[in-house]
């Protein structure tokens, strides 16, 4: 009889712990998309933001735009390890899906731009990427008649780099994907996701730790991690986080990068270096590349070969419908980037 | 309906309500925090892998995410898990009345645990074992606050985790509180005995300071200064100190991946008044030893081996120090929710006592659901009894349980 009276305490008290602990890493559903509230949407300044992602005369020899790197057709990544900008040059990063980016905070892989509307301007000023200065974006775009008249439309101002970020930023926050077999599987269908799958999802919360960083509704954390990626010879190819803070502890870090249809977009790593999924899981099953700053997650996993299939078939399942888009028509697409370009020089001779 | 039927019906519809209460991954503590499984932290519950073990001495803080984790006070309250085991146990001796016979149904004990963040780099842990009545099917339990620490970690590096309070020392390799077997690591728990008056245990919970550290690579180390055993008789100043340290080969922690091989020492202090010897002196004593973890794919071997001295003053059976020996080996197989075990026990006494204990212990334990597990184990365990031919005491042991965790 104590017992039961033992028991039935122990019940009570431990009730309201239980209704209350948060569970700070579980990946729910999405939430509505955060709308920043500078920056709200509208249906004209999603176009806008379309007709200016697609459009290449904002790099300066006409030939990137946002979508040469993020591809509608791609699921808003490239099949490149990094991706050509102008003039055939090549960076070090490997361009990641804008699916469901609207999500995570920071941006970029460095995480120097802190939300979408800071991140927007840096590619088309980027020499590698777009390479066009803050004046001469804002000159061609206020030589494009159609978009002044847009830009006046949407912000009642002439077109600045600010509100063309601005435009972009709110048609990337169209580009969301939730509906997968994993969040139908969540709701309650229990037959959306294959047997491999759920397993691959227990090892995906448990054994693999992989929901340690790959949390929340876009599966990232939004911080930095070292998984030794680029180590070589005792030195980083790229310093990643440390770029951006300066801090040692910083060196070789990269955002943890969202998950959602990431089926889709190989290669994967911050220098698209792992070719395929399998690669991947190899790689965390070792337990990243040993370098002094490895994250203190990173320990190997000891996955068996079905493990690693089960964690690849529940991959495959965050893959939901999202949008998918041809170039919208550009406003005065007679006028071109060259053209552009020349009245540029001439004025400011 | 009479009294005891309708607790047991309370408490039934208490564990309900509990049960239908706990989100889909219905774990304790931690998992249920994090919304983790608790393969994340295990091998098999409760035995530790490699992430466990670097969450554990950072302050149940997931390795790499600090200051991004709840605090107790956040969450409103201590994440309070559950374990106990209930099924069918045989325990049988040879000869008879050599030991308590079991052949029934029976509950088997009830931890009460709780464990979090209590601010940046600072957590703690208890672990409550209340007072249980030996009645028909339940198997007795005294009171007792087995842990209760607080764990101050990453203090400029990894090198540096202090654990202050009551607590499982780091001098044990391998866990006793985290065995996946029920059978005890036989030299673990080894407390002298019918030779020695003292009642030291390694096993034992202990309450005090102990500082742990790991480097990327390879060493990790141990050092503590405690009370002592709870069961040996140590009433003055706190004067027992370990230390360990440990190296380890190719990836990961040692625990469930890379190859691990410590030394450990251990030197304290007890009052012999067990003894007819009488003194009023605190004699000295020592435990001294090595171990292996090794890993390869699925398969873990675990090995020590340990020698033990005891200061004259406590040996009850002869002159001169008591000394003893003794380890286990075992083979661990690890699959996905399940786990198989093979191990074999020996403590080896003075001539003079001549008490050798070999246990030798085969099992398995079957995840049921993430918080229920079935254990089957069988144990036969021998200790001489002085010599004596036909007089030596025989223990079969078989056990067939849920475990369950919630």
């Amino acid at each position: 009889m104590r017992i039961g009276v033992l028991l039935v305490i122990l019940a009570v008290i431990s009730m309201p712990a239980v209704c209350e602990i948060g569970q700070i890493y579980a990946n729910g559903f999405l939430p509505a998309v955060p709308i920043p509230p500078d920056n709200p949407q509208t249906d004209a300044k999603i176009r806008l933001g379309a007709q200016l992602y697609f459009d290449a005369r904002l790099s300066s020899d006409g030939t990137i735009s946002c979508a040469s790197c993020h591809r509608p057709d791609k699921a808003w990544a490239d099949t490149t390890p990094v991706s050509e900008g102008v003039a055939h040059q090549k960076g070090m990063r490997n361009s990641p899906s804008i699916i469901n980016t609207a999500y995570v905070i920071p941006q970029f892989w460095d995480g120097r731009a802190l939300h979408l509307e800071k991140q927007a301007v840096g590619p088309v000023q980027n020499p590698i990427e777009m390479d066009l200065t803050k004046e001469e974006i804002e000159f061609r775009l206020n030589h494009i008649p159609g978009y002044v008249t847009q830009f006046e439309e949407v912000f009642g101002a002439k077109p600045t780099i600010d509100l063309l970020a601005k435009a972009i930023a709110s048609f990337e926050r169209t580009i969301v994907t939730g509906e997968s077999p994993y969040d139908k599987y969540l709701a309650g269908d229990k037959s959306a996701m294959s047997k491999s799958a759920i397993r691959g999802m227990e090892l995906f919360n448990g054994k693999g730790h992989c929901n340690v960083c790959h949390s929340g509704p876009a599966f990232s954390d939004s911080r930095f991690h070292n998984l030794g990626v680029g180590y070589v010879n005792g030195k980083f190819k790229d310093v990643g986080r440390y770029g951006v803070t300066n801090d040692p502890k910083d060196m070789g870090a990269f955002l943890t990068p969202k998950l959602r249809a990431v089926a889709l977009t190989p290669p994967y790593m911050h220098d698209g270096s792992e070719p395929t999924l399998e690669a991947v899981i190899e790689l965390y099953n070792k337990g990243g590349i040993p370098n002094p700053n490895l994250d203190p997650a990173m320990v190997p996993l000891g996955l068996t070969v079905q493990e690693k299939e089960d964690l690849i078939e529940f991959m495959k399942a965050l893959t939901g419908p999202y949008p998918v888009m041809e170039q919208p028509a550009l406003p005065n697409p007679n006028i071109t980037a060259q053209q552009l370009r020349e009245m540029w020089k001439g004025a400011t001779k | 309906m009479s009294s005891r039927r309708c607790w047991t019906i309370t408490t039934i519809l208490a564990f309900l309500i509990l049960i239908a209460m706990t989100p889909s991954f219905g774990i304790p503590a931690f998992a249920r925090k994090y919304g983790f499984n608790c393969e994340m932290c295990h091998v098999s519950w409760p035995a530790l892998n490699d992430f466990g073990q670097k969450f554990r001495w950072n302050g149940y803080n997931i390795p790499g995410q600090e200051n991004l984790e709840k605090t107790l006070w956040e969450l409103g309250g201590p994440p309070i898990a559950f374990r106990t085991m209930a099924g069918y146990t045989i325990d049988s001796f040879s000869p008879n009345g050599a030991g308590d016979e079991v052949n029934q149904f029976q509950i088997n004990g009830l931890d009460v645990l709780g464990g979090g963040v209590l601010g940046f780099r600072k957590g703690f842990f208890v672990a409550y074992l209340p007072r249980i009545e030996p009645t028909n099917g339940v198997e007795a339990q005294d009171a007792e606050v087995e842990q209760a620490n607080v764990v101050f970690s990453y203090l400029r590096s990894t090198w540096l985790n202090v654990r202050v309070g009551r607590f499982e020392t780091a001098v044990l390799p391998f866990s006793v509180l985290r065995s996946i077997t029920i059978s005890p690591y036989e030299i673990y728990e080894f407390d002298g005995g019918l030779g020695s008056a003292n009642r030291f245990s390694l096993a034992s919970t202990t309450d005090g300071i102990e500082i742990v550290g790991y480097g990327k690579k390879p060493w990790q180390y141990a050092f503590g200064w405690v009370n002592g055993s709870r069961t040996n008789l140590n009433d003055q100043s706190p004067a027992d100190v370990y230390i360990r340290g440990a190296y380890i080969l190719g990836p990961g922690m040692g625990q469930s991946s890379g190859q691990r091989f410590g030394a450990i020492a251990y030197f304290g202090k007890a009052r012999p008044t067990d003894n007819a010897n009488l003194t009023d002196k605190r004699e000295s004593f020592s435990r001294v030893g090595f171990d292996a973890n090794l890993n390869k794919g699925q398969w873990n071997v675990l090995f020590q081996y340990l020698q033990g001295r005891d200061g004259s003053a406590f040996n009850l059976v002869g002159t001169g120090d008591y000394k003893f020996s003794g380890g286990f080996l075992q083979l661990n197989h690890y699959q996905m929710g399940s786990a198989h075990f093979l191990r074999y026990d020996w403590v080896n006494t003075p001539s003079s006592d001549n008490h050798d204990i070999s246990r030798i212990t085969i099992g398995m334990r079957q995840h049921i659901e993430h918080d229920l597990m079935l254990q089957l184990e069988y144990s036969h365990r021998k200790v001489d009894n002085g010599g004596g031919a036909g007089l030596d005491v025989t223990e079969n042991f078989a056990a067939a349980r849920l475990d369950w965790a919630f």
